[in-house]
């Protein structure tokens, strides 16, 4: 463990070392798909406050959100909306690509999620007539992605930016009945669940110097 | 539930057939938009009858152009008229001739006459429901068919009109609140209804039954539907229960109910509807045969709903007195027979049992010494005229401390009357009797502890009958405690509610209650993933509570309930 943090800090210090010191935001928006998951598609939104660390690295504190489509199985979670806000550290490497004022770039990066679930109305509705309380809820947890894109610089501190990002989420939850009269309840764990998105992006970037 | 309105269906089918008529339009004099104001039938326009009176008229036709020869025509008549032939063959109905209140098995032995009788003829039988034999027979065979002095009539197969009717007892427990949901985790297990037979059930499919069922007869003769109890109970279970599996399981013996538990216990069934009741099947504490097959249910997390049995107007329990030293108890210091009302050809049924069964160990019973006889008298309208006795041997091992005389009947409502002798009683016994098919509460009757095996069981839920329109305790409904000192009913549900299977005889009893109560476990067991423990703590805090507050005697935790 010390030796990670070590290696962590003479990296950053590395980076440091040949830093064009600068701080950037970013704002960004897009369009996420969830293949594999079952989920549906849906628009995407986020924002990116970064440091450079050199001509080619970056490190950013990146956040985003987007609300997807569930159409419910049986093991997994019901029917309903699945919000994803994840907050994970980035680092992006700016790769020249022979054209002027055109770069490439990959980033990586991991952090947290907030995951939320709302279960569709009409099935809370339905079995809270027959006088049963139904909830599921999904817990928080770690978060990963990876990026590839273009940027395009507009002028000397701003740019724009499309790119994929393919966001890997990975949580468990859990489901509960409760009977309103008596409060006879049961519940479990929902293991397994994974919303894993395909996003679309497109940015705009400002760097302060 | 509505009830088939058979005006309305005549109306509609002669407005119908006044439509066709208008459809085609004048054909002679008079206003060419409208039939004339007046019209004069003559006898010229009767036709006369033609063929045998026992065969329908359209058969009698049929035949009658077979006869002559021109197949052809006969085949196209019979097509016209939507019959179904076969080769030389035609399907039809025949109607066994029964007299009014003919014993069940009466007609299966005339039937059984006929079927032989139609296969002789060339013919061979589809199926058969008491007194309906649904066959094909050879045209050319028909009029000798309808000769035969055991046929009523022949008719062609009648056809059923969708006009699904839903029990009352839907809306009144709140079992629609759940008819737009989906199964939420569960597992789905399946209810059986298990009966005595359920006839008629093949026509109901897809309408008042699922699509399609699982069936299973235990009953010795196979006849799985050798009564058409069930076919309502299943109805029932299905009105409450829809989207439920469904298990059609008969018999008709204690052993062969044991059997059919043997079978059940690994299916994947959920709950059990059980619309029977046993007089004399056990001690009424819970033990016994009987109530072991619940408690075998329960152990395989089978939720068991048990008619509370409809005795409480059949019933009388006190201990031995004998006031004048002749061996025979006084129910009061001055009456030695209690009496009772049964209708005309009906039977009559008289079970006595005391409470000294002995340990039950799961098997049998330890058994008694103390030996009591039952006797059966007659009114002949000035005296009482002895008719049978029922004088088992009570020594200690072997005979059960019951005695039960059952199957007489009177061509007229009669009065009848029974008597209690003791052969030998060394101890302070308590005495239990239940009447069968009186038309009234018989005399001296005592309504608490009148709960019917398996509903004594602790492990059975027992469900007591309240009228479906206002959740008035039915006189008849079986009430605790048991003979254990249990609490029962723990429910009650609907009764007197519509069934298709009895058509306009609306279905009362606790035999109608149970399947509202098991139809409503299949909702939770079907919709729901709760265990059959919960299920059951559950529909018992539901419950509207009535009577006195709390579990009773009369209405258990109240009147079912599945909604909010």
């Amino acid at each position: 463990m010390k030796k990670t943090i070590a290696a962590a800090a003479a990296l950053l210090l590395g980076f440091a070392a040949g830093a064009q010191a600068g701080i950037h935001i970013a704002l960004f928006a897009g369009y996420a798909t969830t293949p594999g998951s079952g989920a549906g598609d849906g628009a995407l939104i986020g924002g990116r406050v970064g440091f450079s660390l050199s001509k080619t690295w970056s490190l950013e504190i990146t956040a985003g959100r987007w609300q997807l489509p569930l159409p419910g199985t049986t093991e997994g979670l019901s029917k309903g909306k699945i919000t994803e806000t994840p907050v994970e550290l980035e680092l992006r490497a700016h790769i020249p690509l022979g054209a002027r004022g055109i770069r490439g770039y990959a980033a990586a990066g991991a952090g947290y999620a907030m995951h939320s679930f709302a279960l569709d109305s009409t099935i809370v509705g339905g079995w809270r007539t027959a006088g049963l309380e139904v909830n599921e809820s999904v817990d928080h947890g770690l978060a990963a992605h990876l990026g590839l894109g273009v940027e395009i610089t507009l002028g000397p501190a701003a740019a724009v930016e499309i790119g994929a990002r393919y966001s890997i989420l990975r949580t468990k939850g859990t489901w509960a009945m409760a009977d309103q009269a008596g409060g006879e309840s049961i519940g479990g764990t929902l293991a397994g669940l994974a919303f894993d998105a395909l996003a679309v992006v497109a940015g705009f970037r400002v760097a302060f110097r | 539930m509505r009830q088939k309105n058979i005006w309305k269906i005549t109306v509609g089918i002669a407005g119908a057939i006044l439509a066709v008529v208008a459809m085609i339009g004048p054909t002679g004099a008079g206003d060419a938009t409208s039939p004339p104001a007046e019209a004069d039938l003559t006898l010229a326009d009767v036709h006369p009858k033609a063929g045998h009176p026992k065969l329908d008229s359209s058969l009698a036709a049929l035949s009658g152009l077979w006869r002559t020869g021109d197949i052809g025509q006969a085949r196209e008549y019979g097509f016209k008229r939507r019959m179904e032939i076969e080769g030389d063959s035609v399907r039809v109905v025949t109607e066994t001739a029964v007299e009014p209140l003919a014993s069940a098995s009466l007609v299966h032995a005339r039937a059984s006459i006929l079927k032989t009788k139609i296969s002789q003829l060339g013919g061979w039988t589809e199926r058969q429901h008491r007194n309906l034999i649904q066959h094909w027979v050879p045209i050319a065979s028909l009029e000798t068919l309808a000769s035969d002095p055991l046929v009523k009539f022949v008719r062609p197969p009648r056809r059923p009109f969708k006009q699904s009717i839903i029990s009352e007892g839907v809306g009144r427990t709140g079992a629609d609140a759940w008819s737009n949901l989906s199964p939420y985790r569960t597992k789905g297990t399946g209810v059986c209804v298990l009966d005595a037979g359920f006839g008629g059930y093949a026509l109901l499919l897809g309408d008042e039954l699922p699509d399609s069922v699982k069936i299973k007869s235990f009953r010795a003769d196979g006849d799985h539907e050798a009564d058409d109890h069930g076919t309502a109970c299943a109805e029932i279970v299905h009105d409450m229960a829809p989207g439920a599996e469904m298990t059609l399981v008969s018999f008709d013996t204690d052993v062969e109910q044991h059997a059919a538990m043997d079978w059940i216990v690994r299916q994947d069934i959920g709950v059990i509807s059980y619309s029977m009741g046993w007089y004399n099947g056990g001690a009424g504490d819970g033990t016994g045969p009987i109530c072991y097959d619940v408690e075998r249910a329960a152990d395989n997390d089978i939720l068991w709903a048990s008619a509370a049995g409809n005795a409480a107007t059949d019933h009388w329990d006190g201990f031995f007195t004998d006031n004048d030293g002749d061996g025979f108890h006084n129910f009061t210091p001055t009456d030695e027979i209690l009496n009772f009302t049964v209708p005309a050809y009906l039977p009559v049924g008289a079970f006595l049992n005391w409470k000294d069964f002995g340990l039950w160990n799961g098997y049998d019973y330890a058994g008694t010494d103390q030996d009591y006889d039952l006797y059966l008298y007659y009114w002949t309208g000035s005296a009482w005229q002895y008719i049978d006795s029922s004088t088992n041997h009570q020594t200690g091992a072997g005979a059960w401390p019951t005695e039960e005389v059952y199957g007489w009947y009177a061509t007229r409502n009669a009065v009848w009357g029974v008597g209690i002798y003791r052969s030998r009683g060394t101890k302070n016994v308590r005495l239990e009797l239940f009447t069968y098919n009186n038309s009234a509460p018989i005399e001296y009757v005592v309504p608490a502890r009148s709960i019917i095996v398996p509903a004594d069981s602790p492990d059975a839920i027992a469900a007591g009958a309240t009228d479906w329109s206002n959740d008035a305790l039915h006189s008849y409904s079986g009430q605790g405690p048991t003979h254990g000192g249990l609490i029962k009913p723990d429910l009650t549900a609907p009764s007197g509610v519509s069934t298709s299977t009895f058509g306009s005889r609306n279905f009362y009893g606790t035999s109608a209650s149970a399947p509202h109560v098991a139809g409503g476990l299949a909702l939770f067991r079907s919709m729901t993933p709760y265990s059959a423990s919960q299920v059951r703590k559950i529909i018992q805090k539901r419950a509207v509570d009535l009577g006195e507050p709390g579990k009773d005697n009369l209405y258990g935790f109240g009147r079912l309930n599945l909604k909010k």
